[in-house]
């Protein structure tokens, strides 16, 4: 237990491996990393590198082969099933690319769906303030399919703020958009972390979106083989290709 | 196409396992009740051998009564040729009449459902009598009789123990002097047949004609190398020209003839079993057009994508149509031929379970004729396929760009065009039903368009049912938002999203239970009506009665009740068949051979008037006497004739006596085992028109000079002394005909359950179609916090509303079926309409539980969904 409290995330000597024998991937190789809290963190690396595999280990939605992943300061490699799923719930906020909102629910439910689903009451003051800030105040009681893309990544982003995780893991989140939409989401996610001091963990392939964050790892062949700080667009475009040429 | 057709049949393999499924369940039945059919068929056929075996000729009139005189049978036996003749007596139609033996426990064998209770004379011939005594001896006078050794063993009887014979001359007391065996092996197929000298079987089945003792039949063992027909011409010719001819058609026939009538009264009944059987079969097939209409639909719209790529790259409409139809006509065939395997099966199981229901049936062979299987194979594989003609259709027409697009083609533009035309084809279903109910002259002729009109009317309702499935399930998930928040919330909506997928799977449910709820409405009316007018018209407080409704009570009883100084006035319902000679301007087509047939019973006006109400509508009871009569308004109708006119009646002793109209009274129900028949005169008029002293049922009432508990001890008294009979105060009696309604009712759902098993099998096949469509969605819910148990709780209550929406649409269609039943069915059956609203709120809870239950294996898998596979970006 290397995790202090000042750590939202994080994992110890993570390995992931698929399949056996001559098919066998490794998928995560033995990584240890830590993400600060209030700190927004871009994960970078060449396709199959193993960046969603770490987001989904991260997220309590994979397990590891072995090695240790800790949400806040809870080592959640020994949860039950169950106990991840409640996790998931109170802890841990996710985009995805896709398909983030239940078709049947209107916006102001998706955004609210992890507290439904628990029965806790929603902070409505900070519901309000999280709404007000996507800019989605007028649309809360529409279908996801009555909502543009851009929007519905909105919803998906609120409905991670909403619950106050400890940290929000967003896979490829503006992969789907058009770049003036994908950058009004990214500006969400950095006044999120200015504003409501929340940890957010955010896998791209996209150096321009990677350049909002705080810090950017390089993932390649399931190890981090790189780490930048506030890096301006061309020195991750720089680092990106140097993972790409390693693996 | 033919391979396509075959590479997404294996792809899809699970779900067109479960649609196989549904066929299979509605051709094995089908082929269940033929194999059951002719299996009794084939059964009862050597039974009717063993029955007539050692018969060469047998003389009976066509109604089987007693008509032969000891002369006729004298003039047969001294005719050449003839080696034996044996009179026979017997009673005539299966129970009627027959004799009781009390155990020695003081109960009786059961009646209701059972084999029937057969009394004959013992023969001298051993050849025609076709049964050997095996322990004592034969019967030779009054007092005796022997049984046969299985009824004897099954019944606990024992040789040399004297019993009690309830009989239509009243008890008597006789010794078991032997057992015999019937045939060669005793093979009864559960009847007690029991022995009696010819003196005594005479004398207990009052079998006699003007004061003379009557034989039902004379058998003939004619002797060696006789052509036999001659010999029928020459017995036909000696009969016909005898006195007891008179009036009367005799018949000879032989041996092949009686087997073949023999048998063919079985089978009438066979049939009865058989078609009731197939009914309810037929009706499971129905409901699996529904589902596997439902599955190709579900499954087609899933291939969307794939169908119009197919499209895309060159396949016709014509091609896509073409290889839906092959997959289903494969479907349909294979699950026909497993059908027909379960049929067997099912039939098997029949067999065990109908003992344990109290209905006994014989042991019979497994017969599967070459009709069966043919019938099975192509009711399985037309069914299937023709329930595919609309998925194909809709196949079809995917074009290439929407299915590529990836824009679900279920967004609906012919919403306004399905609703008219299933608006137009309710109507015509219920135009149908409506013609058959009113217009139909025979049970064929309304039978049939109703069932057909029923049919086409589902199908109408099921095309408009998306109207209301949407509101519906938004409204029934109400209360599982509250109970279970989101997972309750979910569910709501997932039932109301698509509210003609909704529709169409709730439909199977909706008609099975469509008709429960007709059941239900139906006998709730029918019960209402039997005690309202039991109640209204029967002020009786005590009532005796048969279980079966054709057996009877001796006069005995109604004598002795009358002795009793606890009962005032005693009415027993003894009815008689007469004849009317036609009168000017009578309805001829009511008329037969110059005679109008009808009812007569007995009543004393001045006794049973205030305990009776007889609703006359013209005139007055109370001066009946020997030369008047009371008609009923329909008799007065046919023969054209009003209060004051005169009726001839014919007699028993051939003549015929005039009688004036002193009352015309209305339509006769009043409840239960108690009837008022057409005609109605004075108890001793009536001795000299019907040959009866047998009463149906019996009522009365306590004399108010002794105490409730001393009539009451006295008839418990009565009860014991006879137990053939069931004794009961008139509550009781409403209780017990209510009970047996219900029993109705409940064996009618038992035979239902089948439909609705296969609707159930409709919801799960459609909900586990479902959940594979919304893998995402489910995984994305799971990612989010949902846990096991939530997703399993939202996937059954969806069943449980789309159960719940189809068992709602049933009832209020059986609601509304049952109101056009009963106003279809004349008052004088049944003019009460009751709707139970208890009995159809639990039906629906029922049936909504039975959709939580149906959910199970889909819930599992759903619950199992992998929520890295779901939301990972394909
Ligand atoms: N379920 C799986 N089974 C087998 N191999 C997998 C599975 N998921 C991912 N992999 C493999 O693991 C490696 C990392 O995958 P992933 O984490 O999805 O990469 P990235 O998100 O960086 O593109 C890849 O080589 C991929 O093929
Ligand atoms: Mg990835």
């Amino acid at each position: 237990m290397i995790q202090t409290a000042t750590k939202a995330a994080g994992t110890q000597n993570a390995s992931k491996i698929y399949g056996s024998g001559d098919t066998q991937v490794k998928a995560l190789d033995d990584v240890t990393v830590g993400f600060d809290k209030g700190q927004f963190t871009a994960i970078m690396g060449p396709s199959g590198s193993g960046k969603s595999t770490l987001m989904h280990c991260l997220a309590g939605l994979d397990r590891l082969t072995s090695g240790q992943v800790t949400i806040g300061n809870q080592n959640i490699t020994e949860l039950s099933e169950k106990e991840l799923t409640l996790l998931r719930r109170t802890q841990i906020g996710f985009v995805f690319q896709a398909f983030n909102l239940i078709p049947t629910l209107n916006a102001e439910e998706n955004i609210t769906l992890p507290m439904l689903l628990g029965k806790t009451d929603v902070d409505t003051a900070f519901f309000k303030e999280v709404v007000q800030a996507v800019g989605l105040s007028d649309r809360l009681s529409h279908k996801p399919a009555e909502l543009s893309g851009g929007q519905q990544q909105r919803v998906a982003v609120a409905r991670a703020l909403a619950s106050k995780p400890d940290v929000i893991f967003a896979d490829e989140p503006t992969g789907n958009l058009d770049s003036t939409t994908g950058a009004e989401i990214l500006d969400f996610m950095r006044r999120a972390v200015n504003e409501f001091g929340q940890t957010i963990v955010m896998v791209t392939h996209d150096p321009t979106a990677a350049s909002y964050a705080d810090r950017v790892l390089f993932l390649a062949d399931g190890k981090i083989v790189n780490e930048l700080r506030k890096p301006s667009r061309d020195l991750i475009l720089n680092a990106l290709a140097e993972a790409t040429t390693r693996s | 196409m033919l391979k396509l057709a075959l590479k997404s049949l294996r792809a899809n393999a699970l779900r067109l396992g479960l649609t196989a499924f549904a066929i299979i369940l509605g051709v094995g039945f089908i082929v269940s009740s033929f194999v059951l059919r002719d299996g009794l068929k084939e059964s009862f056929g050597s039974l009717s051998k063993e029955i007539v075996a050692g018969t060469d000729l047998g003389a009976s009139a066509p109604d089987g009564a007693a008509i032969f005189t000891a002369e006729d049978l004298e003039a047969v036996r001294t005719l050449d040729d003839v080696r034996a003749a044996e009179p026979v007596v017997i009673n005539v139609e299966t129970n009627i009449n027959s004799i009781q033996p009390i155990k020695a426990d003081g109960t009786v064998i059961e009646t209701q459902g059972q084999p029937p209770q057969i009394a004959f004379n013992w023969a001298d011939d051993d050849v025609l009598r076709n049964s050997t005594i095996e322990q004592g001896r034969a019967p030779t006078k009054e007092g005796e009789w022997v049984l046969d050794s299985g009824a004897a063993a099954k019944h606990k009887f024992n040789v040399g123990t004297t019993y009690t014979l309830s009989t239509p001359s009243g008890n008597k007391s006789a010794e078991l002097v032997g057992t015999f065996r019937f045939g060669p092996d005793n093979i009864t197929n559960g009847a007690t047949l029991m022995g009696f000298s010819l003196d005594t079987v005479q004398d207990y089945l009052q079998q006699t004609k003007d004061g003379q003792d009557r034989y039902n039949e004379i058998i003939i063992s004619a002797d060696a190398n006789v052509e036999i027909e001659d010999l029928r011409i020459t017995v036909q010719e000696t009969l016909d020209a005898s006195q007891s001819a008179v009036g009367t058609q005799i018949e000879v026939k032989n041996e092949t003839d009686i087997i073949n009538e023999q048998a063919e009264e079985f089978n009438f009944f066979i049939d009865i079993i058989g078609y009731a059987l197939l009914g309810f079969a037929l009706l499971a097939l129905f409901v699996s057009i529904f589902i596997i209409a439902n599955t190709f639909a579900i499954v087609i719209s899933q291939r969307t994508r794939e169908l119009g790529l197919l499209r895309a790259v060159g396949a016709t409409p014509g091609q896509i149509r073409l290889s839906v139809l092959v997959e289903s006509l494969f479907v349909g065939l294979i699950g026909s031929a497993i059908g027909l395997a379960a049929g067997v099966g099912i039939a098997l199981g029949l067999k065990e379970i109908f003992p344990a229901l109290d209905f006994q049936l014989p042991d019979f062979p497994i017969v599967l004729t070459p009709f069966t299987i043919s019938v099975a194979l192509s009711a399985g594989t037309v069914v299937t396929v023709l329930s595919a003609f609309a998925p194909a259709f809709n196949a079809s027409r995917i074009s290439p760009v929407t299915a590529i697009s990836g824009i679900n083609p279920d967004a609906e533009k012919k919403q306004t065009l399905r609703l008219i035309i299933g608006g137009v084809i309710t109507a015509l279903g219920i135009i149908i039903m409506l013609v058959g109910l009113f217009g139909g002259s025979s049970v064929l002729a309304i039978v049939v368009p109703l069932a057909v009109g029923a049919a086409i009317a589902f199908i109408g309702v099921t095309l408009l049912s998306p109207l209301a499935a949407g509101p519906l399930s938004r409204f029934l998930g109400k209360p599982l938002e509250i109970l279970f928040g989101t997972a309750g919330a979910l569910a709501k909506q997932n039932a109301a999203r698509n509210p003609q997928r909704t529709a169409s799977t709730a439909s199977a449910l909706m008609i099975g239970l469509a008709f429960v709820s007709l059941a239900a409405v139906f006998s709730s009316s029918f019960k209402t009506d039997l005690t309202e007018k039991f109640d209204s018209k029967v002020k009786a407080d005590y009532v005796i009665r048969n279980d079966t409704a054709e057996l009877t009570i001796s006069a005995e009883v109604s004598e002795k009740l009358k002795a009793n100084d606890s009962f005032e006035v005693v009415v027993p319902f003894s009815f008689g068949d007469t004849f009317l000679l036609p009168t000017e301007g009578a309805d001829e087509t009511k008329i037969d051979d110059g005679l109008y047939e009808t009812i007569v019973m007995p009543l004393d006006p001045k006794t049973t008037d205030g305990i009776l109400n007889l609703d006359v509508t013209e005139g007055s009871l109370t001066a009946l006497d020997e030369n008047t009569i009371a008609i009923q308004k329909s008799v007065a109708e046919d023969l054209n004739v009003g209060l004051g006119d005169t009726v001839t009646i014919s007699l028993t002793d051939g003549a015929t006596e005039e009688l004036d109209i002193m009352a015309i009274h209305d339509e006769g129900q009043i409840g239960g085992n108690f009837t008022i028949t057409p005609l109605v005169v004075t108890p001793e008029r009536f001795a000299t028109i019907a040959d009866t002293n047998l009463a149906y049922s019996i009522a009365m009432t306590k004399s108010p000079a002794v105490s409730v508990e001393q009539a009451n001890a006295d008839f418990e008294a009565f009860a014991k002394e006879y137990p053939t009979a069931i004794f009961e105060s008139s509550a009781e009696y409403q209780e017990s005909i209510a009970g047996e309604i219900d029993q109705f009712f409940g064996t009618l759902t038992v035979l239902l359950a089948l439909a609705m098993f296969i609707a159930l099998l409709g919801i799960a096949n459609t909900l586990t179609l479902s959940i594979f469509e919304r893998k995402r969605e489910i995984g994305l819910l799971r990612a989010v916090g949902m846990t096991k148990r939530q997703t399993r709780r939202m996937i059954r209550w969806e069943a449980a509303i789309i159960s719940a929406v189809g068992a709602i649409f049933g009832a209020v269609i059986g609601i509304a079926l049952g109101a056009l039943l009963v106003k279809a069915i004349p008052d004088k059956f049944l003019s009460s309409f009751s709707i139970p609203w208890g009995l159809l709120a639990i039906l629906v809870l029922l049936a909504s539980a039975a959709g939580l239950l149906a959910a199970l294996f889909s819930s599992f898998k759903g619950s199992r969904v992998n929520v890295l596979d779901a939301i990972s970006d394909l």
